[in-house]
Formats: structure tokens, sequence, C-alpha cells
């Protein structure tokens, strides 16, 4: 019933919209008052977009309202992300933000056509894997420490999904603090990176964890390490790499992320409702059963926290990107 | 053997070529390997940044361009000779081509009718684009009953339209139709 | 074992699995016959309906909208030139020309036999010697790669159509048109002329459709035959001895398909393509080839069929997805918490077996629904071509857009329209382009890495597989060349002839 009377308020609205020149309002009241749209940057059945799917579906219950997530591909995420940046602040367009588009592009393309700071309000933060460092099984060192000492004199390759993702930057993380001499081979995609890495044709792949996993459990790969802050719950016994106690990788943390933001301008108590709606959702045993099948781990929390940790994020691949000599003009 | 069976009657087994010099070929050939050059000498210089640590030749971003618009202005060359001494099997495709009497209109409605497609949908919306040129070719095609011009003209892509945002969930350009549509 | 055999048995023999099949193959079919809307992207939009189903169910959905969308891009492929999926770019090849000359029924029905009995062969395969193509395949590295795609490469011989010359070029342009976007090495720009759009390099689906399907179009309008031109009514049908003639062709195109389909990262375009050129080099009246060959359709049918069981295998064997509805479909796997790989066939064996039935009655539902799709879709053939060529166009546009929800792709694809249109004028042959379009990328990138992973070019020639594929390359030039040379001179010899009897007649 109140759906009906609102579809027919916001068609009339529309049609006084149309004579002014103007869209109809947004008003935190009564939102979502019609389908609200999450663009992902990358292409159906990738790991943004089956994330940006299940939140979705999520707040779709939530609202009694469709959510449908838009993918705008191309250009490394950049694509999509500019094209979310210029749509509408009515809080009916919204961003799957990740470390790509909101960590390391903004670092890495000198020419970017959005602004990750100023065009953007972070929403919430959602989830976050961590990457891990395999080496084929009969690589000759069985630790991170022997493998810096095996490494060393020699010019060993590493391998990544792609020039500038975060498996290629964390690679680059770890060569510039340990001062390294390794050769980065790009693949397209961990699908392709991984059987090289099996075979042995790369020394070494700092890879998201989830794409890695399956040839961990097989044993085709050894893990030595994860990059997050704290050890991966799914392998209790792989050390992070900033627990290792050697010195240059004090420290030393690289993550893939996820969350939603809206376009510059969105109304705050919007942003709030989506954020409240958000945590509800992920917080939910749907959310967190399927994050745990993905060796994914979820954040939740405040747009504030969000926004902290991508100003974080910003500056620190920034640095790594500057002292690796990646970036592009 | 009665493999030859299935070919059909009106198509000959072979082409009926003719061995001749073409003049159009030998044209085609130099301005290919024309543009070849051009391309090398000026677009891959200017677009294509190579940085300054590449190792070794292959590895430069520029390198398979400059290889194969070489090659490709090598076999320029190769064609317009083989037209030239009339070496080439002049094809049969390209010359069965019998442009209709008012051609240059009909070429004027399509130039129209893409650009349509590519400067109106964002402005306008894909629907009335899609059911304006629907009309305007079904005219050009023929279709002098206007019941039908209409019918077809407006069913046929709103069936369309339907079936991709509906269905498949196709996010098209709704242009000032959105806000209705969109709920 | 049996006991496993009968635990898979016991676990696939529910209704809802076989809805699952039915639903999925029809799904695919078609979203497959439908240009720009593929199979993958089918895929991609069922895997959250898996979530609540099953693992046996959801993955069997998601298998049967994949192979229903192989066969699927088939159906417009044939009726209207245009590719519903880019494996089924070269059925147009053959199947569009029997279309115009009123053999739809036939093409169509040829391009289901080929594809039902490729997903057969390539489901044996996968059942019977996973393990072992598995264990090839993972011997493949940058170099072997390499060599593969050059011999692949060699086919645009046996694709060029009547000017060899010309068809290379078009391969080269193909390849050019392949390094336009960001580098896959250093992430710089490549011949993007500043456009943001580019930057993600030009999209092939977009491109597939222009070349192929819009100089019909634009034919129609321009050309004085266009107009006249009615379909005839069609109730043709394949013949058993075109049938029986067909067979060696679907086998060893079904062959090809599980060959590539097994190495990660080919695809089924390449393998339709490789198909179509070895039925061509093998048939004693290669002429016929681009012109409504039945056995053009077969080949390119049982090449990209082929494929679709085949990615099955590193993606079961060893957890390694060979493209992307592969990945997908791992994906899937996953969230049931599941992991393909090695470890599966010790921990989940009675799961693979439930599959692998699922499979073999894939194959036969691809079948009965593929004959009832045929039977409605053949009537798109009855439609009068001057209402149908602007709904093609329609098509095009709208599913050009749908591929990543750009105009600028719809842009691209009449561009591409246009100058497939130029090219058949000038009697270039359209598809080298798309095969070096789509080998390009693989070509460059494997080159590159070699370089990268060795820093010396002793690299290519570092393995037994290598070696294989050179000698291959070496051997399919060398044939190839000569025999496009023997026909070339057997057809000036034929018209000097003729020309000497023409002369003859008006003196």
């Amino acid at each position: 019933m109140t759906t009906i009377t609102r579809r027919v308020a916001t068609a009339a609205l529309a049609g006084i919209g149309l004579g002014l020149g103007f869209a109809t309002g947004a008003y935190a009241a009564d939102y979502p008052a019609k389908r609200v749209t999450i663009i992902v940057p990358y292409s159906a059945g990738g790991a943004t977009d089956v994330l940006a799917r299940q939140v979705a579906q999520g707040l779709s219950e939530a609202w009694g309202q469709t959510v449908t997530v838009e993918n705008r591909p191309g250009a490394g995420a950049t694509l999509g992300t500019a094209q979310a940046a210029r749509a509408r602040p009515d809080g009916y367009t919204l961003f799957m933000g990740q470390v790509s588009s909101h960590g390391i592009a903004p670092a890495v393309y000198a020419n970017l056509q959005y602004d990750a700071k100023a065009d953007f309000v972070p929403i919430v933060w959602i989830t976050q894997i961590p990457n891990v460092m395999v080496v084929p099984k009969d690589f000759e060192a069985a630790s991170v420490q022997e493998f810096i000492d095996v490494a060393k004199g020699e010019n060993l390759s590493f391998g990544s999904s792609g020039t500038g993702s975060s498996i290629h930057l964390s690679g680059e993380m770890f060569k510039s603090r340990t001062g390294l001499d390794m050769t980065h081979v790009p693949y397209r995609g961990s699908g392709e990176a991984v059987p090289a890495l099996i075979s042995g044709d790369i020394d070494v792949m700092f890879d998201n964890l989830p794409s890695a996993m399956a040839q961990i459990k097989a044993g085709t790969i050894r893990p030595l390490a994860v990059t997050s802050a704290e050890r991966e719950p799914s392998l209790p016994d792989v050390p992070t790499l900033a627990e290792l106690g050697i010195p240059e990788l004090e420290g030393f943390e690289a993550v893939a992320w996820f969350g939603l933001l809206a376009p510059a301008g969105t109304d705050p108590a919007i942003v709030e409702a989506i954020n409240a709606a958000t945590n509800e959702v992920i917080s939910g045993e749907a959310f967190q059963t399927y994050a745990a099948a993905n060796g994914s781990a979820v954040v939740g929390g405040t747009p504030e926290e969000f926004a902290t940790f991508i100003d974080g994020e910003l500056t620190k691949w920034a640095d790594v990107v500057e002292k690796a000599g990646v970036r592009v003009e | 053997m009665t493999d030859t069976v299935h070919t059909p009657p009106d198509t000959p087994a072979l082409p009926a070529a003719v061995a001749r010099r073409s003049m159009r070929d030998v044209a085609f050939g130099l301005l290919t390997a024309a543009a070849a050059a051009l391309f090398a000498a000026f677009v891959i210089p200017a677009f294509i940044s190579v940085p300054g640590n590449v190792k070794a030749a292959p590895l430069s971003p520029a390198f398979l361009p400059y290889v194969l618009t070489g090659l490709i202005g090598l076999l320029g060359l190769v064609c317009a000779a083989q037209a030239m001494f009339g070496r080439g099997v002049p094809k049969e495709d390209g010359e069965g081509f019998d442009p209709a009497r008012h051609w240059p209109l009909s070429a004027l409605l399509l130039a129209a009718v893409f650009a349509a497609f590519w400067w109106l949908p964002e402005r306008v919306g894909m629907l009335p684009v899609a059911v304006g040129t629907m009309a305007a070719m079904l005219l050009a095609g023929g279709e002098r009953n206007v019941l039908r011009l209409v019918l077809v003209a407006v069913a046929v892509p709103v069936l369309i339209w339907l079936f991709f945002t509906k269905v498949a969930m196709v996010p098209l350009p709704e242009g000032p139709l959105e806000a209705l549509v969109a709920s | 074992m049996m006991d496993a055999i009968s635990a898979g048995l016991g676990l696939f023999f529910t209704l809802q699995n076989f809805l699952a099949i039915g639903a999925g193959v029809m799904i695919g079919v078609t979203i497959g016959s439908i240009p720009g809307l593929t199979a993958t992207m089918a895929v991609a939009l069922a895997l959250p309906f898996t979530f609540s189903l099953p693992p046996v169910t959801g993955i069997l959905l998601l298998v049967g909208i994949y192979k229903g969308g192989i066969f699927g891009g088939s159906i417009s492929a044939i009726l209207i030139r245009a590719p519903g999926t880019p494996a089924a770019a070269c059925t147009t090849l053959d199947g569009y020309p029997m279309a115009r000359r009123g053999e739809a029924g036939k093409a169509l029905e040829m391009a289901l036999y080929a594809s039902c009995i490729a997903d057969v062969i390539s489901n044996l395969a996968l059942i019977f010697l996973a393990g072992m193509i598995a264990s090839i395949a993972l011997q493949f590295g940058a170099p072997e790669y390499f060599w593969l795609i050059a011999f692949s490469l060699t086919i645009v011989i046996s694709i060029s159509g009547s000017s060899l010359t010309k068809g290379l070029i078009s391969g080269l342009v193909g390849v050019l048109l392949s390094t336009v976007g960001l580098d896959l090495v250093y992430g710089t720009q490549r011949l993007t002329f500043d456009n943001f759009n580019l930057m993600g390099g030009i999209g092939y689906i977009p491109l597939l459709i222009g070349l192929f399907a819009i100089p019909e179009v634009i034919e129609f309008y321009l050309q004085r035959t266009g107009h006249l031109e009615a379909n005839k009514s069609d109730r043709t049908r394949v013949s058993w001895p075109e049938f029986r003639r067909s067979l060696p062709t679907i086998v060893r195109g079904s062959l090809i398909g599980v060959a590539l389909g097994s190495v990660p990262g080919i695809g089924a375009t390449a393998a339709s393509f490789l198909s179509y050129g070895e039925a061509r080099r093998a048939s004693k009246h290669p002429e016929t080839f681009g012109r409504g060959e039945i056995q053009g359709v077969a080949a390119a049918e049982s090449g990209n069929n082929g494929v679709a069981g085949a990615t099955l295998i590193p993606l079961l064997a060893l957890g390694i997805p060979g493209d992307v509805v592969t990945a997908v479909i791992l994906g899937a796997f996953m969230l049931q918490g599941l992991t393909p790989g090695p470890l599966m066939f010790q921990d989940n064996i009675d799961l693979i077996y439930a599959l692998f039935a699922g499979m073999i009655v894939a194959s036969v539902v691809l079948f009965v629904v593929g004959r009832f799709a045929i039977r409605h879709f053949a009537r798109i053939a009855d439609i009068p071509r001057h209402i149908l060529i602007p709904m093609v166009l329609l098509f095009c546009v709208f599913g050009s857009y749908a591929v990543q929800n750009q105009m600028f792709d719809v842009v691209v694809m009449l561009a591409f329209g246009v100058l497939g249109f130029v090219m058949a004028r000038v009697g270039m042959a359209s598809a080298p382009l798309l095969i070096g379009f789509i080998l390009g990328p693989l070509f460059e990138d494997n080159l590159r890495r070699s370089y990268l992973i060795a820093n010396d070019a002793a690299v290519f020639i570092r393995s037994p597989i290598c070696w294989f594929f050179i000698a291959a390359t070496v051997l399919s030039l060398y044939v190839g060349l000569r025999k496009e040379m023997q026909s070339a001179r057997l057809a000036r010899q034929l018209a000097e002839k003729g020309q000497l009897a023409e002369k003859g007649s008006t003196v």
C-alpha cells in the first residue's frame, strides 16, 4: 500500500521535476523511495561483484526496495569509479570501493578522472582480505628469513594479477623494504598467475588469500606469511610479516579491502541510514557465512572510521608507489 | 566425388575469377603501406610511451606495434605488386556489390541513424531513440503500410527494451524518463 | 570406488538436479542467443541463486547455463550474422550464408548435433582423462603458451578467404588493435589517444558484433538486390549423408576443443576457428567454405562446445579456472565451502561423480532443449528482411551497451561495423582480424613474460612442448601457404581458360 502511494508520488514529483529541470529530491526520512544502484567497477563474477551482490541482497530485504548491482568495468577499476564520482549524490547511486579505487590507483595513475577523497563520502567498511606470501612447494626456503637469505644476490621473480593490483604492490612493498632485487611478472588475474607459481616459473607471489587457498590446501604452494596485522584464522600456523622480528618488515600491512561509498554531496542523514542498514546486513548470519567461506574478515563500523582508514591507505600506497617507482604518467 | 552435390546450384564450385590487373587493389596496397609508414613514424612515438628502464627490446610497449606496422606495410606493397602483375586472384565478394539507385540517400540515412545512437541515448534515453530510428529504417526499407509501420516501430523497441531492462537488468540510459521507470 | 559411484549417483538423482539442469540449459540458450548477453554474464548473474542450493544442484545449474549459452550463440550467428557469444563468431562464416539461401533449419540442426556430440566427447575426456590432461596443462609456462599461440595464429592462413595477402593484413591489424589500452607490464597508455574510455582496451564483444552483423545492415540499405530478396520459409533438415560426411569434422573439432579447453586461458573462440581452419584444410573442396558449407558449421560448433567440458578439467583437477566462466564456477564451489583440486577427488569424490552424471545428462538436455529452440527460432528467418534488419541493429546496440553498461561500446560497435563493411568492399576477410584481436594479447603477454622470467631468449626452446609447437607452427605455415598458393594458381588457370573461351566466342 505505502509503496504504491510512494510510486505515485514519485511519478508526480518526477513530472514536476521534468518541467523544472531538477530531479526528485531525496529525503532521509523516506529513504529509499526507489531502486538503489551499487556501482561495481569490475565485471560480473569477480570478487568485488560477488560481495556487492551479497550486500545488495541483504539491503533489498532490509529496505523492501530493489537494490541492483551495476557493473562498470574497465581500466583497472578507474573507469567505473570515475562514473560513480559523477553520479547524482541523492543516495540512490552507491559505489563498492576497494583497495584499488581508493588506495592504489590514485597513487599509481597521474591522470585519474576522479579524486578519491573529494569526490566521495565513505559510508561503511565492509570486509578485508589478507594477502599471503606464497612460494612453490619445492622452493628452498621454509620461512621468510630463509627466503630473504636465498633471494639476496639473486634475481627472483614475483608474480601478480596485473600491474597496479594490491598483489603487485604488496610485492613492491616487500621488495623496497628488504632491498631485494626481484622482477615483477604480471599476469591477467590470479587465475593465470597461480599455475605459473605452482610450476615454478615465478618464485613468489603475494596473492589474495581466497585465490591462493585452494592450492595452499592442496599443498602445491606453501604460505610463508600473511600480510595482515593479525594472523588469519583459517591459517593459524602462518605468521604475519610484521611479527617475524625482521626489522625491515616491522609494521608491514597490506590487505585487500572493500567498502561502500557515495558520491560527495550525499545527505549525511542518508549516509547514516545506509551505514546502519549495512552494518545490520553484514552482521547477519547469511553474510557471516558467506564471508567465512570466502576467507574475508567482516569489519563494519562508522563512516568516520572508514574515512580515517581510507586516508591511511591513500598515504601508505602513495609512499609505496613512490619508493617502487611504478607511478604511471 | 559426390561431395560437390551440396554446393548450391547458383554458386559455382570455383569463383569465376578473372586474372587481370586490378588498379583498385594497387591503390589499396599502396594506401595500406603509406598508412603503416605514417603510423610508425608519427602515431606510435606520440601515443606509446616507452619507460626508460626497459631491459630487452621485446619488453618495450612499442615493440609489437612496430613489428606489426612493419609487416602490414610490407604486405601492402606485396598486395600492390600482386595486383599490378595480375598475380592475385581478384575476389568475387567485393565486386559483387551493386549499389541501389538512391544509395547516397540511404547512406545518409544510415549515417543519421548511427549518429543518433552515438549522441542521443544519454540525452533523450535509449527507448525513444530506438523507436525513432526503427521507424526511419522501416520507411527506408520500403514499409508503406502506415499502421504496420507504427505498430512495429513501437512494439519491437519496447519489447527489446523491456527484456534488457527488466529481465537482464541492464541499466540503459533513460534520459528524462529515468524518474518514471526507476522504481 | 563402486561405493563412491553409487553414492555419487544417489546424490545426483533428485528431481531438483534435473530441474536445475533443464532451467540452466534453457536460460543459457536464450541468453546465449542474444548478442551482447554472453554465457559468462548469465553464469555470473545466476551465481547468487546458487548460494541457497545444495552444492551439486547449484553447480549443475551453472554448468547447464554455460553449455546452453555456448550453443545458443550459434542461433543468432546463423540467423542474423550476429554471434550471440564470441565463441559463435566462426559459425557465422558458413551458417549465415546457409540461412540466406533458405537453409537456416539445416544449419541450426547441424550446429546442435555438432554441439551435443562435442559436448559428450568433452565430458568423456573430463571423466576419464582429467588427471592426465591436467598434468600436461600444468607444464604450460609462458614460452609454451607463446608457441601454442603462434601455432594458433597460423589458422589465419586458412580463414583469409579469397586473398591471402589481405587476410594476413587483416590479422595483423587485429593484433595491433588488441594493443590499445593500458600496457600489461608498465601500466602506461598505448594508443589510447588520451581517451579515457580506451584505457581498458577495445571491447571484444562490441568489436565482434560490429564487424560481423553491422555490414549486413549497411549492405541491406545500400545494395540494390537487398530489397527484393525475401527469405524462403524453411523446412530443411540435415540429411543422413550430410551428417555422415560431417562426422569426422565434428570429432576432429571436438578433440581440438578438448585440447585447447584443457589449457587455461585460450578459450572457445580460438578453438572454433582452429577447428574450422583444420576442417577446411582437410576438405577436398576448401573453396566451398565461407559460402554455406555445412561442414563449416559442424567444425565451428564442435570446436567451441568441445571447450565447454574441457575447461572444467583444470578447474576440477587442479582448482585452476581456465576462463571467466570457470572462475565464476570456482567461486560457486568456494562459497559452498568446497575447494576444487586434487583434495576434492579425495574428500568429496561422490560429489565429483554426481557432477559427472549431471554433465552427461546436461548433454542430453541440451539436445532436447536445442531441438525445441530451433523449431521456434528458425521462424526468425521468415520475418521480412526490411523489418528484421532494423531489429538486428537494435539488438546490436542494446547488446553492446549491456556488456559494460557503456555508451562508448555502442560507438565502438558502430565504428567496427563501418570498418567491416569497407573491408568487405575491398575483399578483405574480417575473421582474421577477430582472431588477431583475440590471440594478440596472449601472444604478446607470453612473449614478454618469457623474457621477464628468464631474461634470455633460450627460454623459448626450454622444453619438449616448445619444440612440439615450433614444429607444428612451421609445418602449418608450410602446408597452409603451399595449399593456398596451389588453389590460387588453379583459380587463375581456370580464369584464363574462361577468358580464352570468352574471346573465342566473341571473335
